[in-house]
């Protein structure tokens, strides 16, 4: 990133009707650089100091995308203590109902960009000199990415709304050349609002299965303690970890396995690790026809019950599965929801298609599913069942998307964020 | 002084320059605050509003009589007819024509909505601002709202430096 690069545009179809008269000519200073486009205000004389109690409840009503509140705190140093202030900062994710925005989405496609920006206020600088053959995505949570740098053999935990970047070794028993892996990044404090966990301790769980034995092994690091925990393994003949998004529901973890690993492409069975109790266990299988159903590519993620589900497209009909526990431990599926998707795309954007939709990646923090319509690709908030298209379009297959709200950067919060993670990290190292 | 008009509770709104306003009682609980001194049984005298004049009041109070459910600005029983929808589009239109007032009266407006915690109104009134928080370059942000940029050179430079994720 150049230091003193263009300003960000704002989102132009969010913008009201603006008053006519124009403001007084604006000294040019490098802050506003930020500003996207000029508007018109009143003409009046400037007014005195609103109180702070009426600027908090202005700033509350900010669009929840972090861009907003940053301006907002580099007006003033005033106004940075307002929005910076720990009580605020909850209660304005508290007002925004506690999801956080989709910020843009990582992806291994190596015609597209590593990372896709879907905020017109936010850029990921450092992902757009990373090559797709050198880094490849594997997970978004918690206000953190996870990638493999393929190169040094290595993983990253990547906080991009801090820029925080810790690299980890891989566990000693994965050997790159002879496994098919996954992983996950979670916070590792127990608390239940990962609205704002940036300065949180963390955990990486990394899976691997060994293609001469089909041993697939789980480990998890800490990077409280900066090593990996134990490893714990299971066999299940013929099958491999797959690279599709790995879920998390309640403490639990989810992979799907096939019989080539990579892609899904004859059956799939799922694994669950569970982080509190240190098991690594079968779930349960997809049956193929199911799965034939959905062009074999499905995305696990938590039904509206709290227990794993799946999403996948059947032409138009988003289908949203749940699982159903039964008395042999092994999980079966029960159908849950069907979401008509020609209800929401445009006509031309059904007319254009030319391959079947596809269910291609799942926001966990702000329950937003992706699903590409090709050539688009679309958020349905199931919160809210609002559809957005992307910007950027491209035939992704599976995308991790990045949520957060905004979060001081680290040098300007120490003096008015009073953190307060709990920590825990269960007795994996203890 | 609260009484009873035409079947309906009233309940008399005094403001700091001795205007005194009486309104309906669910006209005058859109308000959280007036609603929770009505509901300790502290208003059965005139409610004193202090810090809005006459002129604000005078406008909250037609606020509050239009978005009061149940009844329009004429205190009519809104028609079990009209659609939920048109109603909001007239709410809406009313709204957009409610609020075309000057700075200062919108400031105000801000203030009051702020104390009297009628979440409708304060959405209603802050929108402007902060589509230019939202839409403005940082200069026009500070003129707009009499504020000064007080950052050093290089404590920008550090803030550029540490939220790259908002420049590009």
């Amino acid at each position: 990133m150049k230091p003193n690069s263009s300003p960000l545009k704002k989102k132009k179809k969010k913008k009201k009707a603006k008053p006519s008269t124009p403001f007084p000519p604006k000294s040019q200073t490098p802050m506003d650089e930020l500003a996207g486009d000029s508007r018109r205000a009143d003409s009046a004389p400037p007014l005195p100091h609103l109180p702070d109690d009426m600027l908090v409840e202005i700033f509350l009503r900010l669009p929840p995308e972090p861009i907003h509140l940053f301006r907002a705190s580099f007006v003033c140093k005033h106004w940075r203590g307002l929005v910076h202030d720990a009580r605020f900062l909850r209660r304005f994710r508290d007002f925004h109902g506690g999801t956080p925005p989709v910020l843009g989405f990582f992806n291994n496609q190596p015609v597209s960009p590593l990372f896709a920006p879907t905020s017109d206020g936010f850029a990921v600088p450092g992902a757009a000199t990373m090559r797709h053959g050198e880094w490849w995505a594997l997970d978004c949570r918690h206000g953190r990415a996870l990638l493999l740098d393929q190169r040094h053999g290595r993983l990253l935990v990547w906080d991009l709304m801090n820029g925080d970047k810790h690299y980890l070794p891989f566990p000693t028993q994965a050997h790159l050349e002879r496994v098919e892996y996954n992983g996950a990044v979670l916070c590792a404090a127990g608390h239940a609002d990962h609205g704002d966990c940036h300065l949180c301790p963390f955990l990486v769980a990394f899976v691997f299965s060994q293609q001469s034995d089909f041993n697939t092994s789980a480990c998890v690091y800490s990077s409280e303690i900066s090593v990996w925990g134990e490893i714990y393994s299971i066999e299940i003949p013929n099958v491999l970890v797959t690279w599709a998004p790995t879920p998390l529901i309640g403490n639990t973890l989810y992979w799907m396995l096939d019989t080539s690993g990579g892609a899904i492409k004859n059956e799939c069975w799922i694994v669950e690790f569970d982080l509190d109790a240190h098991n690594l266990d079968l779930t349960g299988e997809i049956p193929y026809y199911v799965l034939d159903k959905y062009n074999r590519q499905i995305v696990l993620m938590p039904a509206d019950d709290g227990r794993l589900g799946f999403a996948g497209v059947d032409k138009f009909s988003l289908h949203l599965w749940s699982s159903v526990a039964c008395v042999d431990g092994m999980v079966t599926w029960a159908h849950c929801r069907v979401i008509d998707l020609e209800n929401f795309l445009a006509l031309e954007a059904v007319a254009a298609c030319q391959y079947v939709p596809d269910a291609v990646g799942y926001a966990e923090d702000a329950n937003v599913i992706f699903i590409r319509v090709d050539p688009n690709i679309y958020m349905i908030h199931l919160n809210t069942m609002q559809i957005e298209e992307v910007s950027e379009k491209g035939a992704y297959w599976f995308v991790f998307p990045y949520t957060s709200f905004y979060t001081p950067a680290k040098a300007l919060r120490s003096c008015f964020i009073a953190h307060d993670c709990h920590r825990f990290i269960g007795s994996f190292f203890s | 002084m609260a009484t009873r008009e035409a079947g309906k509770k009233m309940i008399m709104l005094k403001s700091p320059d001795g205007m005194e306003f009486e309104v309906e009682e669910a006209v005058a609980m859109e308000s959280q605050t007036i609603r929770k001194m009505i509901e300790d049984d502290c208003a059965d005298t005139a409610i004193l509003i202090p810090n809005i004049n006459s002129k604000i009041l005078s406008r909250v109070i037609e606020y509050c009589n239009k978005h009061v459910p149940t009844t329009g600005a004429t205190g009519a029983a809104a028609s079990d007819t009209v659609a939920p929808a048109a109603l909001a589009e007239d709410l809406k239109i009313w709204d957009a024509e409610f609020i075309k007032v000057n700075r200062a009266t919108r400031f105000n407006l801000i203030q009051a909505a702020s104390y009297l915690n009628i979440k409708g109104l304060l959405d209603l009134t802050s929108q402007t601002t902060i589509d230019t928080i939202s839409d403005n370059s940082l200069e026009e942000i500070r003129s707009f709202l009499s504020t000064k940029n007080d950052y050093l050179p290089e404590e920008e430079q550090t803030i550029r430096r540490e939220n790259q994720w908002a420049f590009q």
